[in-house]
């Protein structure tokens, strides 16, 4: 029998990186979650991967006791580096914001293939490509 | 002193969910926390996740910042859209608190930790330990607090010094102290942990035996008989070159945790390169603890 559960969480936030504050400390909090538990699994295993957004994917149980996998990238993350665009800036305005090779979407999309409700790589590509147009990123070529 | 943030909560349909996640990232650049919808089924793991219903997006703003102005371009900027926009103010003991209520006592070895909020019947006459982890790493809960633990109550012995970098709660300071040591110096680089470093000496009575320094170990001249590092795979690997040159006695013993099992010939490699044996080493599920001397 597996054990209930209370909740599913995934945390976008920087590899290597992860600490008490939000948005970990409320989002695990709530849940009555071992945050610092969390933080330090979290860093081991991201280590190597320092600078990239990597979500987790966190299953917390009646008993609050919680196992997590680790996710690709958000595409909007992956996107924002191949328009050289600054973290925190630019995606506000969300108006041409800048522009993306085409090539640059297919890697995107292949990164993200895992992860995506994507058949092959044109469908995932087609969804890159919505998410980057909503960013105010053009897609060329 | 208290902080007060904003959560805002953006209810998406799954297929909007990386366009308002990418405006929600732009506005709170540590991250977006997405409750999945779960459909408890009869399956193995007794759930899953249910892409029809939306997620709830989240994210928490200080109130200092100009959230009210983010807030309503997060509106103007969805408005066409099917979302759902929630704002409510919290303060950050909310979460401290909530998770406080499943903190239970730890027993390991000759040692018991208690939260400093938990009555505690002592029937088999532990080495009691008060923590209030506060924000600070080491509460008892993580697997490589309580192999640090164990290899204290083993290791340690009548009037040692001893040194524990990367000290979060003070819980090995304290556990060393207890165990007999005469004399313990302990780092950590966040100002905060410090702090709780220092109440939890003053709580445990211990606090004329415990220095609690802040900032980056610095070899100061005084050398130890055992060196404790609980950190991680980076930190001790750039930590055991300082602790080799200098500060350990001729046959002063290294405890280093905070890694994963994989990552112990990592740490191997450089403890042999700096002059140290692996002695020992210790696993509780994927994490490790490896004992070392010269």
């Amino acid at each position: 029998m597996a054990k209930s559960v209370r909740a599913v969480l995934t945390l976008q936030i920087d590899a290597g990186k992860a600490n008490p504050a939000p948005p970990i400390g409320p989002a695990l909090g709530q849940h009555g979650a071992n945050i610092m538990e969390f933080c330090k699994d979290y860093n081991a295993r991201t280590q190597s991967q320092a600078g990239n957004i990597i979500p987790a994917q966190i299953t917390i149980y009646e008993d609050r006791s919680f196992s997590f996998i680790l996710k690709t990238p958000p595409a909007a993350d992956l996107l924002r580096k191949a328009a050289g665009i600054e973290k925190g800036s630019g995606l506000q305005k969300l108006e041409k914001a800048g522009s993306v090779p085409e090539a640059e979407v297919r890697r995107i999309a292949e990164i993200k293939m895992p992860d995506l409700n994507a058949n092959d790589i044109e469908a995932a590509m087609k969804i890159i490509e919505g998410t980057a147009r909503s960013m105010g990123l053009e897609v060329e070529g | 002193m208290e902080n007060r943030w904003v959560e805002l909560t953006v209810l998406t349909p799954v297929e909007l969910s990386e366009l308002v996640s990418a405006y929600l990232l732009g506005i709170s650049p540590q991250g977006v926390a997405v409750e999945e919808p779960v459909t408890r089924d009869q399956s193995e793991d007794g759930y899953r996740l249910d892409m029809s219903q939306p997620q709830a997006l989240r994210v928490w703003l200080p109130i200092a910042e100009k959230s009210a102005v983010l807030i309503e371009n997060l509106r103007e900027k969805f408005v066409d859209l099917p979302i759902e926009i929630t704002v409510r103010p919290i303060k950050d003991e909310d979460w401290q608190i909530y998770w406080r209520e499943f903190f239970g006592p730890i027993v390991v070895g000759r040692i018991a930790v208690i939260p400093s909020w938990v009555d505690f019947k002592n029937e088999e006459k532990k080495t009691v330990i008060r923590i209030d982890p506060g924000q600070a790493f080491g509460t008892g809960h993580h697997e490589t607090t309580r192999l640090c633990l164990n290899a204290l109550s083993k290791y340690v012995s009548e009037g040692q010094s001893v040194l524990d970098v990367g000290t979060g709660s003070g819980i090995l300071s304290i556990a060393a102290a207890y165990l007999g040591a005469g004399s313990v110096d302990g780092w950590d680089i966040d100002p905060s942990a410090v702090k709780i470093a220092q109440s939890n000496c003053v709580v445990n009575n211990v606090a004329e035996k415990i220095t609690v320094h802040e900032g980056e170990f610095k070899f100061a001249g005084q050398q130890y008989d055992l060196i404790v590092s609980n950190i991680s795979a980076v930190a001790v690997e750039k930590l055991v070159p300082l602790f080799a040159s200098g500060a350990s006695k001729p046959d002063a013993r290294l405890v280093l945790s905070g890694f994963l099992k994989e990552d112990i010939q990592r740490i191997e490699n450089v403890a042999s390169s700096t002059g140290f044996i692996h002695v020992e080493s210790y696993l509780e599920n994927d994490w490790a603890l490896i004992s070392a001397m010269r």
